[in-house]
């Protein structure tokens, strides 16, 4: 018989109209459950990863993916950044090497404002401020600020605080850095910076860059090797170490990463009980179709064409219910991502909405070991119709 | 064997239950069918005329005996030739017609050609053909649950005639029917048989149908006998 042919049977099994209320409920259930199950692993992964995702984004929003440092927190200079260049430039995948300084300082902007800030000098073009900082000081692009630099601090004999590196600046533009913690920071040139903090020369950090499709790990251990060969090989009294930006919140992204893999687990498992209910609702039809089973074997249906009528009916039942399930949740991410967006309170999560991203991967992964799991379960029915005479189904009432 | 014999069955058993409780149903029964013969078995209720036509049909697995299908040994193969066997040289009507709910009477006169691998078309057109001969080609599109009994016999009929085979087993293929109707249906087997010189074994208690065959045999005690 044509594999057509067999659709055809295994699907007005399943949605007969001869099958009874008892049936048809339970089949109806059993796909609903198939689909919620789905719907949940898809709908965590896809919250529970874009908030991995934009947190990890936010992160590296100001910040290279590697980050170069002296163990211990030692003084770099301009000489380091170039023995760095110099190393990192024959390490595959690394496109730049810059050098940074970061400092807290004292900002205002509109007259009666005034905030701290941590101010970072870097290669970037023009003064950034971060919207929340923007907002506190109630300026916007083209408006003027005044940093004043701790490194200016002097304490009189008097008591009195004098600040004499007091610099005034025009804003370039107002950025949304995507972390709460940037977005009350500014940036500006490292030039400046240094004349901001009367810190010619100095660096607090140097950062690498990595080119499109390059694992951060993975360069971050290239030029890790690179630098203690050339500083520890070469007899220098210090050296340089190098460690993905993101690993400075690895103990954050393992939390995140082991709460979602418990959520899995129990989500996984109500997925299972609704595949066993499905189970249940493929014997129930297995047995409202036994008589007919029996007429097309008379008729000289082959073993093995029962046995694809069985699988058949399985592989429809949980495709129904797992495809259900993907468009619920692709509907329900796209709904909560542009019409009610979850907020949360960007001083504690750093991030002020939770974005959904539906993770296809972790949908088709989920959606294959659904219809497997269909397949496993359809076995059982085929088998026990295989094991009946045709007589015998031909008797069943 | 001789080539003229569609349909033999030698020193046939079967029974039913477990070891404990078995109840033996067929004893020994042997038969054969000529082509173009139509043969009534006769016997009361519970006698195993049912059981008869399975082993014979290669539905039921008899304990002892054989059967031959055109001078093929059905038992002696394995499930998927046998299954081709019943497609292609056996032909069943059963009491309670059996169609399929789901499908269209049309749909279920074509299903022994779709098993066997035909087109839609081809087994749609064959369907057609002999929905018209048995009458109710204006009930093809209907439902078997849409139709009076006697519609419902006739699509089964033609659904065991479609793949022309050498034999028809029908278990009381006129047992649920009103006399008219069964009547009507018995001419129609008669006519069948007459035409594509086609072998028939029928089980019936009906005196009428057992009239018109061209030999009565009789199940009794587990053993098929010519006479009562």
């Amino acid at each position: 018989m044509k594999q057509k042919h067999l659709w055809a049977l295994a699907r007005r099994h399943v949605w007969s109209d001869s099958n009874s209320t008892v049936v048809r409920m339970v089949s109806a259930l059993s796909i609903a459950g198939v689909a919620i199950g789905v719907a949940a692993l898809v709908i965590l992964q896809a919250f529970m990863g874009g908030f991995t995702e934009a947190i990890a984004a936010g992160l590296t929003a100001i910040n290279p993916p590697l980050h170069i440092y002296v163990p211990g927190g030692g003084h770099m200079d301009d000489f380091d950044l170039g023995v760095v260049q110099s190393i990192a430039s024959g390490i595959p995948g690394i496109t730049g090497v810059e050098g940074m300084l970061e400092k807290p300082a004292v900002v205002s902007g509109a007259p009666g404002t005034v905030s701290g800030a941590m101010v970072r000098g870097c290669s970037s073009v023009g003064l950034t401020i971060g919207m929340d900082l923007a907002r506190e000081l109630n300026v916007t692009a083209g408006d003027e600020i005044r940093i004043a630099s701790t490194a200016g601090v002097e304490v009189s004999g008097m008591g009195r605080v004098l600040v004499d590196t007091i610099v005034v600046l025009v804003v370039d533009s107002v950025g949304d850095f995507g972390i709460e913690e940037y977005n009350s920071s500014l940036v500006l040139l490292l030039g400046t910076a240094r004349d901001i903090f009367r810190a010619q020369g100095e660096l607090t950090s140097l950062g690498a860059d990595v080119s499109t499709g390059t694992d951060p790990v993975m360069a971050s251990e290239l030029l890790n090797s690179a630098l203690y060969e050339d500083y520890v090989g070469g007899g220098w009294p210090v050296y340089m170490s190098c460690i993905p930006y993101l690993a400075f919140h690895g103990n954050l992204f393992k939390a995140l990463g082991l709460e979602r893999i418990a959520m899995t687990i129990v989500l996984a498992l109500i997925t299972v009980v609704a595949l066993l209910n499905l189970s249940s609702a493929l014997t129930m039809i297995a047995m409202e179709h036994r008589r007919d089973i029996g007429v097309l074997r008379a008729m000289g249906l082959s073993p093995s064409g029962v046995f694809r009528i069985s699988i058949l009916r399985g592989l429809l039942l949980g495709g129904t219910g797992g495809a259900a399930g993907l468009l619920f949740s692709w509907i329900s991410i796209l709904a909560v991502n542009r019409y009610f967006p979850i907020k949360l309170d960007g001083t504690v999560y750093w991030i002020d909405v939770l974005p959904g991203v539906f993770p296809v991967a972790t949908a088709l992964t989920v959606t294959l070991f659904t219809i497997l799991v269909c397949l496993a379960v359809s076995v059982f029915p085929a088998v026990s119709a295989l094991s009946r005479s045709p007589s015998e189904a031909l008797r069943y009432e | 064997m001789s080539k003229e014999i569609v349909l033999s069955a030698q020193n046939v058993y079967c029974s039913y239950g477990s070891d404990d409780v078995s109840i033996k149903v067929l004893k020994g029964a042997d038969i054969a069918i000529r082509i173009g013969e139509v043969v009534a078995v006769m016997g009361p209720s519970g006698s195993g005329k049912s059981t008869l036509l399975h082993a014979l049909g290669l539905l039921e697995r008899p304990e002892k005996g054989k059967v031959f299908i055109c001078g093929e040994d059905g038992w002696a193969m394995n499930g998927r030739k046998r299954a081709e066997l019943r497609n292609r040289k056996i032909g069943f009507v059963f009491q309670f017609h059996h169609l399929l709910e789901e499908f269209t009477l049309k749909e279920n006169v074509m299903m022994p050609c779709l098993i066997a691998g035909e087109s839609s078309e081809e087994a749609a057109g064959k369907a057609e053909r002999l929905l018209e001969r048995v009458g109710i080609i204006h009930r093809a599109s209907h439902f078997p649950s849409r139709v009076s009994g006697g519609e419902r016999q006739r699509a089964a009929i033609a659904r065991a005639i479609v793949m022309k085979p050498d034999i028809v087993l029908a278990d009381e293929p006129t047992g649920n029917l009103d006399t008219v109707t069964s009547a009507e249906i018995e001419k129609l087997i008669m006519e069948l048989a007459e035409e594509g010189r086609r072998s028939f074994l029928l089980a019936t208690h009906s005196e009428d149908l057992a009239s018109a065959v061209h030999r009565k045999v009789f199940l009794s005690s587990g053993i098929l006998n010519e006479s009562e």
